[in-house]
């Protein structure tokens, strides 16, 4: 189906604190969500993917240069991850992140640190993703199916200089961002889970009016 | 000084810089409760904008039955761009007619279209359009409306010009519209475009401008649609509305909780909103003189403004007492004008400190309303400063310390110590999203279930809580650090580093309270859309009118109607 930024937005937020996240943590979901889509990055698929692990319990621990599981075997979330790159700020030197599921996710995250003359690199498996506030270089078609990847042992962030992005933006806006009905299903069975069924007194009371208007 | 204090005291203006009212005072929900419209509402600064730019509007489409069945087409030519309302007529059994937005079939259904829709497009949203919420739209779709009749009204003036009479002047006062609008869908809903498609347009740069144009042209079709349908009922001894008695059809709305968590949800675009009104009636204080031209200007908003109270009933039982309160207040403001209130130096100041210990709440932000009417020179560029990017907002600033983050809960969230969430009427209430409705709604903690799925607008608690848990975390300690072992207190640390910059960003009152009014936030919202006429039906939803008294699509470009909304426009051709 064809949604609106506005809708993948809620849609992250609701799902993301379904799956029992923190509401400032959904927040930070739903504004990755929205700047995935608009870069017709594969948002939707990954996301629910990754809301059917929460929670994940695991708490990123900074050794050095590099971003690991607190507990060995353990997996990273990259929500909460994302959030302590874009909590900490921009790092000068390049910094590995160990052991993290849906990887794509950390982009919007360190997409926080970019300037006009500043990008970042993003890099696992065959990907390599050149990120500035505006601009993205071409992932291509063939690494479509490595930036959806599920997990990887190895994330390497760096910056470079803005020059290397010069691969605009498409603007989608015109068009709407098509979204796969599946993972668009999967998300609303979360976002569900937020919601208060009716009873007998809410109904009553909840919103207040209830009569019929034909004066 | 307080990081508040500083940001919001430091504009600047005239000799005499008048300081702006301080946050703890405007946004507290007992004032805000009592906001009315100012020339910087945004229904009137999208008027304004129509005028300077010379918008042209036409009818190109009106098929339209006898019993108000069609489409019709109304289009806007705003330089290069076109927009146009396309309209829906329906035959609405009377049981069917609800104000709840929760209603499956309506009157009329609009949309605002981004260009000129050609018949494909219209058969798509016909398709679409008349069930609203069940339809799926495209970018090209701007807002999504619907609107019912006041039924009695629309009905009786339908059978009056069908006859050749104009219909009752007072009745049409009464009731001040033909119909009411019960939801107007905007930003990315059910499809349509993200704000982010138009905001860029300086048509719509500021907010809700795209909401206001399609209520415009919704209550242009009102006022066409009974005209035509007495012209198909009584054939060629139809009359048409007499232009001043025509003017003073506004249109109606029906607003619930659905609207209230906005406010909540975006502190910095609601700073922006305050800030522009408050920094408008600094800049009219710090004048050293009143001329001649203002008084007479304000002396004639203000005879408005009476007839207006006047004419602005309620059984709500909290309102109506109001409403007699805010009448005497006008009666003393009047008197008080009489007596030299203009002579001396900073007459507009001096005026307003006389109204914070002579009238009511009311009547003191109805006076801000007309310090501000005849000032549009010096303030109504502030119109263009009420929206934000609130992306550029949402980052949280880890490397902050535990200490400077308490040292802003300090200065900016003292009043949320007010509350004792020990105590069950502090924290009587949860807000949460209806399975049923999807919609917002109010519970009582104690006697419904589901207060585990609480929405996050218990600002005051949730702040008393990060407090609390603050003030045992080490102080050189990183939020990043402290946010990795306590997410839950992420969303409260984001609002707290937002209102730090953004005084006016947080409503400062416990939104859980046993006695909230949830129509206080309300108030205060459709007040800066510019509506008048607020008229509670509980303490959850009310129903207001818009563009009462304003001149019409065809007549906008004849005249000066800068003070249409006080009536003063009536002297107008």
């Amino acid at each position: 189906m064809i949604v609106s930024l506005n809708e993948i937005e809620s849609l992250a937020l609701k799902s993301a604190r379904g799956a029992g996240m923190s509401w400032g943590l959904a927040e930070e979901a739903a504004v990755a969500a929205s700047w995935l889509a608009a870069r017709s990055l594969p948002w939707a698929e990954t996301l629910a993917d990754l809301l059917a692990q929460q929670p994940v319990a695991c708490q990123p621990r900074i050794e050095g240069d590099a971003i690991a599981p607190s507990r060995a075997g353990a997996r990273l979330c990259p929500i909460l991850t994302g959030a302590l790159l874009s909590d900490v700020g921009v790092s000068v030197r390049p910094i590995k992140v160990r052991d993290i599921l849906a990887p794509l996710w950390l982009a919007p995250f360190v997409a926080r640190w970019t300037t006009p003359g500043r990008a970042v690199r993003l890099a696992w498996g065959e990907v390599s993703l050149a990120i500035g506030p505006n601009t993205l270089s071409n992932p291509g078609a063939a690494a479509m199916e490595a930036l959806a990847a599920p997990f990887t042992s190895c994330v390497e962030i760096a910056l470079v200089p803005g020059a290397d992005t010069a691969h605009s933006l498409r603007q989608r806006n015109r068009d709407g961002y098509p979204v796969a009905d599946d993972a668009w299903r999967a998300l609303q069975l979360l976002e569900h889970r937020t919601y208060v069924p009716a009873s007998a007194q809410s109904r009553l009371s909840g919103a207040g009016a209830g009569l019929l208007d034909n004066d | 000084m307080s990081p508040a204090m500083s940001a919001a005291g430091s504009e600047v203006c005239g000799p005499e810089a008048v300081a702006l009212r301080p946050p703890d005072v405007v946004m507290r929900l007992a004032r805000m409760g009592a906001a009315h419209q100012t020339r910087l509402s945004f229904l009137r600064a999208m008027l304004r904008h129509a005028v300077r730019e010379r918008w042209q509007f036409t009818r190109p489409r009106f098929d339209i039955d006898a019993r108000g069945v069609g489409v019709a087409v109304y289009r806007v030519g705003v330089g290069e761009r076109t927009y146009s309302l396309v309209a829906f007529g329906h035959d609405l059994a009377p049981e069917q007619r609800t104000d709840r937005v929760i209603a499956e079939a309506w009157d009329a259904t609009f949309a605002l279209y981004d260009g000129v829709p050609d018949d494909a497009e219209i058969e798509r949203l016909r398709r679409n359009v008349p069930v609203q919420e069940a339809g799926r739209y495209l970018p090209s779709d701007l807002i999504l409306a619907r609107a019912n009749r006041s039924v009695r009204l629309f009905d009786r003036v339908v059978g009056a010009l069908s006859d050749g009479r104009q219909p009752d002047a007072a009745e049409m006062e009464a009731t001040g519209y033909l119909m009411r609008t019960t939801a107007v869908y905007g930003n990315g809903k059910f499809g349509i475009a993200d704000r982010a498609v138009i905001a860029g347009r300086p048509e719509f740069a500021g907010p809700f401008r795209a909401e206001m144009l399609t209520v415009y042209l919704i209550r242009a079709f009102t006022a066409d649609l009974v005209e035509h349908m007495a012209v198909l009922r009584g054939g060629a001894r139809a009359a048409t509305l007499a232009p001043p008695l025509r003017r003073r059809l506004g249109i109606g709305n029906a607003t619930g909780l659905g609207m209230a968590p906005f406010l909540v949800r975006h502190p910095a675009l609601i700073d922006r909103w305050m800030t522009a009104r408050e920094t408008a009636l600094a800049r009219v204080r710090a004048l050293p003189v009143a001329t001649r031209g203002q008084q007479e200007h304000f002396i004639r908003a203000l005879a408005g403004a009476r007839r207006q109270v006047a004419g602005w009933t309620t059984d709500d039982p909290v309102q109506a007492p109001r409403i007699a309160a805010l009448a005497a207040d006008l009666e003393r403001l009047r008197a008080h004008v009489g007596t030299g209130a203009f002579d001396g130096p900073m007459p507009w100041d001096r005026l307003y400190r006389w109204a914070e210990h002579a009238l009511s709440v009311e009547g003191q932000e109805m006076l801000v309303s007309l310090l501000i009417e005849p000032h549009g020179a010096l303030v109504d560029d502030l119109a263009e400063t009420m929206a934000i990017d609130e992306a550029e907002v949402f980052r949280i600033d880890g490397a902050m310390r535990v200490r400077d983050l308490a040292a802003i809960l300090d200065s900016t969230y003292a009043w949320a110590r007010a509350a004792d969430f020990s105590q069950p009427a502090a924290n009587a209430r949860f807000w949460y999203v209806s399975e049923e409705k999807l919609e917002p709604r109010l519970g009582q903690r104690a006697d419904e279930p589901g207060a585990e799925l609480e929405q996050p607008l218990a600002v005051a608690r949730d702040v008393e809580s990060l407090r609390a848990v603050l003030a045992r975390a080490p102080p050189d300690e990183t939020l990043a650090a402290f946010l990795l072992r306590a997410p839950e207190h992420r969303h409260t640390v984001r609002r707290v580093q937002i209102s730090a910059h953004h005084p006016y960003g947080e409503v400062r009152d416990n939104l859980i309270a046993a006695d909230l009014r949830a129509i206080d936030l309300l108030r205060c919202k459709l007040a800066f859309f510019g509506v008048t006429r607020f008229d509670p039906q509980s303490d959850k939803w009310l129903r207001i009118t818009l563009f009462q008294g304003a001149p019409y699509p065809h007549e906008l470009h004849d005249g000066d109607w800068d003070g249409w909304i006080w009536g003063v426009a009536d002297a107008q051709p």
